[in-house]
C-alpha cells in the first residue's frame, strides 16, 4: 500500500518549512517512530519521524525544497494490507512482523467539516484553511507569492539585522593596514591555501585582549561583558547568512584558526544544524576582499559591539618621506555601537587591529 | 519543615506489600494507558490527524497517577497544558480524552478545549489552565469553597516549576496558607519550564523549602516512584482533611520529550536524559511488581496489549466522531 507522507503541523506560525536533509534514501526500510528528515523551521531545526513501517520509495521533497503543512513531502510503501478497513499498528509493532497500515487518514479525507473550502485551501494548518475558508489573509502558510520567497534562515537574519540598524547608534571607523607581511607569511606558510579571514581573526583577538571594553554588551544601565571568548566570521552559503564563532581565537595560531574555519564552512555546507545554530561572539568579521571590493561599512551583529569590514587587498600608491612606493594594502572599517565604547577607544582598538596586521 | 527524598525501589518493594494486588496492578495499567496513549497520540499528530499543538508528559507518568490514586472521586485537581496524564489518572475515559483532541462534539468539553483544556469536572477535573500558574489561585479558591461549605473535598493542584516564580504561585499559596486551606500543591519539577532550566531562574532549587516560608509543610518526592506519590499524597490529602491543610509536595520527574511537539528538545543533555531513562517510572514500577511476586513478564505483556487494544479502539470512534456544528458556535461560550 503507498501511504503518501504530509508535512506535520510543527511550525510556529503557520509559516514554510525547509527541508534540510534526508536521514533515509529511496529504497531503504524505515521504522515507525525513525527519524526521517530533518526540517528548520522558523524556530528550530529538528526531525521528523515516519509513522508507519515499510520501504521509502519516493521522496517528494528533497533537500532545501521549502514546503507547507500538509504538503506530500515522501511516499512509503507499506507492506500488506490494503487501504480500506486497515488496523491501526500498535507502536511496538516490531519491523520483522508484516505492519498493518494505518488509515490513510488525512484531514481532507476525515470527518471533519471542511466542506466549501478549494483544493488549495486545505493546504496548511487546519487553522489556516478556517481563515482561507473564512476569507481571511493566510498569507504567512503560503508559498505561491510572486517575488523570491525567503528561506527561514535569512528571514531570522532579517529581522536581526533590521533590529540592529534600527536601534544601535552605529558609528563608523576607517583605516587601513600594509598588507606587505600579511602576504609574505601566507606565502612562506607550508599550507597554501590558509585562510586570510584566519589573519584577521588573530590579529583582532590580539588587539581584543587590550580592549576588553570592545567585548561587552549594552544593557540599559550598564555594560555586561559578553559571555564568549569566540570571534565571529561572517560566511554567505548562496546568499544565507551566518556567522561561524572561533573559540578562544588568541590562544591558536593561524594554522589552526584556518584549519577550524575551513571544517566550519563543510559543516554548514552539509547543513549540520549544530553548526547552524547561532552563537555569540565578542566581535564579528565580515570579508569581502575576494570579490574586488575596496572598502564598505557592515552593520553590527547584536549582542556584539562592533564588527569589522574587510576590503580586498590591492596595491596602493604610498608616500613614504619624499618618496612614493606602491605596497599592497587592506582597507579596514569598524563599525561601533555608540552606546558601548567612545569613539577615541574604538579608534585606539582598530590603531591596535592595524598593528597586530604589521606586526611581521 | 521536612523533606524527604526516597530512593529508588527501596521504599518501593516493601510499601508495595501494604497494597492490595489488584489496586497495584490498576496502578500500572494506568501508568501505561498514559504512556501508550501518548505516544499514540504523537503519531496521530505527526500524521495530521489533529490539529494544532500538544504538550505531552512521557517519563512523568507516576506524578499524576500517584497523586490521583491517593484522592477520592469528589476530591477536585487542577491541571496545566499538559493535562492527558493527569485526566487519565484522575478517571477520564480515553475515549472522551481522545474524541477531544479530535475536536469532536463528543469529547469531554464538546470539542471546545483541545489538547491544552481537558478537563471533566463531573470527574472531579477543572479543565486544564494553560497560563503557567493560572490554577493555583484557582485552586485556592476552589479549597475555600470546600471549606465554607465544610464538605471534606481536597484539590490537587498540578504545575510545573516554571509556575514557582509567577506571582500567582505567590498570592495563591499565601492565601491557602493563612485560611489553612484543604489544597495539596503538586509541583512536577521535570527540571526545565520550556527550553529554561531550572537552575538558571532559581537560586534555591528545593522548590519544597518554600512552603516553610509560608508557614505550612513541603516535601519533595521521587516522582518517578508511583507508590512514594501515592504515600505522600494520602498523608497530605489526610491533614488537608483535619484542618491542617496546605502542603506543598515537589515531585522530581523528567520530560522525556519535548515541551511540545514543536520543540525538538536540544536542550537536554545527553548524559541527563540517559540518566533519566534509567529511572522510568513504568519499568521502575513493572520491577516492583515482579519483585513482590504480583505480576511476571506475560502478566504484564498482557496489560499493554489490552491497553493497546482500548486505544486502538478509541481511535477508531474518534475518527468516526461527530464533529460541533454550526449551531454549537455559541454555547459553552463564555467570551
Ligand atoms: C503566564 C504564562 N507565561 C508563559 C507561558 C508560555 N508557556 C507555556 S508552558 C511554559 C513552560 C512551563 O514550564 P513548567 O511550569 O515547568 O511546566 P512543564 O512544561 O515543565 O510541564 C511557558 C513558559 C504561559 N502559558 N503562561
Ligand atoms: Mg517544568
Amino acid at each position: 500500500m503507498r501511504h503518501e507522507m504530509k508535512l506535520p503541523d510543527l511550525a510556529t506560525t503557520g509559516s514554510a518549512v525547509k527541508i534540510v536533509r534526508w536521514l533515509r534514501e529511496p529504497g531503504q526500510a524505515v521504522r515507525r517512530g525513525q527519524p526521517l528528515l530533518e526540517i528548520e523551521t522558523d524556530k528550530a531545526t529538528m526531525e521528523v519521524e515516519a509513522t508507519v513501517d515499510g520501504e521509502l520509495t519516493e521522496v517528494s521533497a528533497p533537500a532545501g525544497a521549502e514546503v507547507v503543512t500538509g504538503d506530500l513531502i515522501a511516499v512509503i510503501t507499506v507492506p500488506g494490507e490494503s487501504a480500506s478497513g486497515a488496523a491501526l499498528p500498535s507502536p511496538e509493532s516490531a519491523p520483522a512482523a508484516p505492519a498493518a497500515s494505518p488509515p490513510a487518514t488525512t484531514p481532507e479525507s476525515s470527518a471533519r467539516s471542511d466542506s466549501g473550502t478549494t483544493g488549495a485551501a486545505r493546504k496548511g494548518s487546519l487553522f489556516a484553511r478556517n481563515r482561507q475558508a473564512a476569507g481571511l489573509s493566510t498569507e504567512p502558510a503560503s508559498k505561491d507569492l510572486a517575488g523570491l520567497p525567503l528561506s527561514p534562515a535569512q528571514r531570522v537574519a532579517a529581522q536581526r539585522l533590521q533590529a540592529s540598524k534600527q536601534t544601535i547608534p552605529h558609528f563608523y571607523l576607517e583605516s587601513s593596514a600594509c598588507a606587505d607581511g600579511l602576504v609574505a607569511r601566507r606565502n612562506a606558510a607550508p599550507d597554501a591555501r590558509l585562510l586570510w579571514d584566519a589573519f584577521f581573526v588573530h590579529a583582532v583577538s590580539q588587539a581584543l585582549a587590550a580592549f576588553p571594553r570592545m567585548a561587552c554588551r549594552f544593557a540599559e544601565d550598564h555594560l555586561e561583558p559578553i559571555e564568549s571568548d569566540a570571534i565571529g566570521v561572517a560566511v554567505d552559503l548562496q546568499g544565507e547568512l551566518f556567522v561561524v564563532a572561533l573559540d578562544a581565537p588568541v590562544t591558536k595560531s593561524v594554522e589552526a584558526l584556518s584549519q577550524e574555519l575551513r571544517a566550519a564552512v563543510d559543516a554548514l555546507r552539509t547543513g549540520d544544524p549544530a553548526a547552524r545554530r547561532l552563537r555569540p561572539g565578542r566581535i564579528t568579521l565580515s570579508n569581502l576582499g575576494s570579490t574586488g571590493v575596496e572598502r564598505f561599512t557592515a552593520i553590527v551583529n547584536p549582542p556584539e559591539a562592533a564588527i569589522l569590514a574587510i576590503g580586498a587587498i590591492r596595491p596602493v600608491v604610498v608616500p613614504r618621506g619624499e618618496a612614493v612606493v606602491v605596497e599592497p594594502r587592506v582597507a579596514l572599517t569598524l563599525s561601533v555601537d555608540h552606546r558601548v565604547v567612545s569613539g577615541r577607544y574604538a579608534a585606539e582598538f582598530l590603531a591596535a587591529i592595524v598593528d597586530a596586521l604589521e606586526k611581521p | 519543615m521536612t523533606t524527604s527524598h526516597t530512593s529508588p525501589n527501596a521504599s518501593s518493594a516493601t510499601a508495595a506489600s501494604a497494597h492490595d494486588p489488584a489496586f497495584l496492578l490498576e496502578l500500572y495499567r494506568r501508568l501505561v494507558l498514559i504512556r501508550q496513549f501518548e505516544d499514540r497520540v504523537k503519531f496521530l499528530f505527526l500524521e495530521g490527524s489533529m490539529p494544532g499543538t500538544i504538550h505531552q508528559c512521557q517519563g512523568q507518568e507516576a506524578t499524576a497517577v500517584g497523586v490521583c490514586a491517593a484522592l477520592a472521586p469528589d476530591d477536585f485537581i487542577t491541571s496545566t497544558f499538559r493535562g492527558h496524564g493527569h485526566a487519565i489518572a484522575k478517571g477520564l475515559s480515553v475515549q472522551e480524552l481522545m474524541d477531544e483532541l479530535f475536536g469532536a462534539s463528543t469529547g469531554c468539553c464538546r470539542g471546545k478545549g483541545g489538547s491544552m483544556h481537558v478537563g471533566n469536572l463531573a470527574k472531579g477535573m477543572v479543565p486544564g489552565i494553560a497560563i503557567v500558574a493560572g490554577g493555583i489561585p484557582l485552586a485556592a479558591g476552589m479549597s475555600l469553597a470546600f471549606k465554607l461549605r465544610g464538605s471534606r473535598q481536597v484539590t490537587a493542584c498540578f504545575f510545573g516549576d516554571g509556575a514557582v516564580a509567577e506571582g500567582a504561585f505567590h498570592e495563591g499559596v499565601n492565601m491557602a496558607a493563612i485560611w489553612s486551606l484543604p489544597v495539596i500543591f503538586v509541583c512536577e519539577n521535570n527540571l526545565y519550564g520550556a527550553s529554561t532550566r531550572v537552575d538558571l531562574v532559581m537560586r534555591n532549587p528545593r522548590i519544597s523549602d518554600r512552603a516553610a516560608s509560608y508557614g505550612f509543610r513541603g516535601e519533595t518526592v521521587d516522582g518517578n516512584d508511583v507508590l512514594a506519590v501515592l504515600e505522600a499524597t494520602r498523608r497530605a490529602a489526610e491533614e488537608c482533611r483535619a484542618g491542617h491543610g496546605p502542603v506543598l509536595l515537589e515531585l522530581l520527574t523528567y520530560r522525556r520529550t519535548g515541551h511540545s511537539r514543536r520543540d525538538p528538545c536540544n536542550y537536554q543533555p545527553k548524559d541527563e536524559r540517559e540518566a533519566w531513562a534509567t529511572r522510568d517510572p513504568i519499568e521502575r514500577f513493572a520491577e516492583v511488581l515482579r519483585e513482590a511476586g504480583l505480576a511476571d513478564a506475560a502478566a504484564l505483556a498482557r496489560i499493554h496489549a489490552a491497553v493497546d487494544a482500548e486505544i486502538t479502539q478509541a481511535i477508531e470512534q474518534a475518527r468516526r466522531a461527530p464533529q460541533p456544528t454550526i449551531a454549537d458556535l455559541t454555547t459553552d461560550v463564555f467570551a
